[in-house]
């Protein structure tokens, strides 16, 4: 067989390739998903807990504030205590 | 309906409507970013992200300056750049110097030798590989190629050529191993 059958019987052959039939049914699912996420509203309660519990930086920024808010807890406690 | 109106009506908040963008053009995707990437799990999960980063810049697509196809292949094109840069993917502009036959004595069966042009087909360098790919396997247009490329039609030919010259050089080898 010529070389260039054979090419073409390659490339034929190639256009013969099937594909999953719930292919649009994956890319639909993630794009209904994503749709949700995008529609909930960024600001109530369980969606800022949502981000700050699903976000590294959202939960070392709380740690951090819990951190500072005690700190300056024990600061006012000290003054509080040496100016009495 | 046509591929504008469908699109007009995803834009307008029918998301359902984008299935049907997904039905026309899932085949060509799929095959496109298999072959090019080699792996046909890999190319289908491409094919998921081109999709859905389409869905998410819909509203990007200006008609007026290619048609739909040409901007969903200009996205397959970089989401599988971007994979084979993560995967490495080997990528020369040497091809194989021989290639060994299972059974020289009895020649190469058609399954053989398409195999040996698959392997071949991965060690073109990329942009030959892709020119190759759009024009043989999925049919397109060279002016189509050139847009989804950004590059000249005549670039475009030449990359297809100096393909189709390698993978002979590769058939040729062949058939001098089981003569």
């Amino acid at each position: 067989m010529k070389n260039e059958e054979i090419l073409k019987l390659w490339t034929d052959r190639k256009l013969q390739m099937e594909t999953e039939g719930d292919f649009s049914a994956k890319v639909m699912s993630r794009i209904y998903k994503y749709e949700e996420q995008r529609r909930k509203p960024l600001f109530n309660i369980s969606r800022l807990v949502e981000i700050a519990t699903s976000n590294p930086l959202a939960k070392a920024a709380m740690i951090m504030i819990a951190a500072m808010a005690g700190v300056l807890r024990v600061v006012f406690l000290l003054c509080t205590f040496l100016w009495c | 309906m046509n591929e504008n109106q469908t699109i007009a009506q995803v834009l307008g908040g029918d998301v359902d409507a984008f299935r049907l963008l997904v039905e026309k053009y899932q085949d060509s995707i799929i095959r496109f970013a298999a072959n090019l990437l080699g792996d046909s799990h890999i190319g289908e999960d491409i094919a998921q992200d081109v999709f859905f980063a389409a869905y998410k810049k819909l509203a990007s697509f200006d008609p007026a300056r290619s048609n739909f196809s040409t901007w969903l292949f200009s996205i397959a094109r970089n989401k599988c750049i971007n994979e084979m840069k993560k995967k490495k993917v080997i990528s020369t502009d040497e091809l194989p110097e021989r290639i060994t036959a299972k059974d020289s004595s009895d020649g190469l069966a058609n399954q053989e030798m398409f195999a040996e042009l698959d392997k071949a087909l991965q060690t073109l360098p990329g942009r030959q590989k892709r020119a190759f790919i759009l024009a043989e396997f999925e049919n397109l247009p060279y002016h189509q190629i050139a847009q989804i490329e950004g590059v000249r039609i005549g670039t475009v030919k030449s990359r297809i050529n100096r393909a189709k010259k390698k993978l002979r050089a590769v058939l040729q080898i062949l058939n001098e191993e089981t003569t």
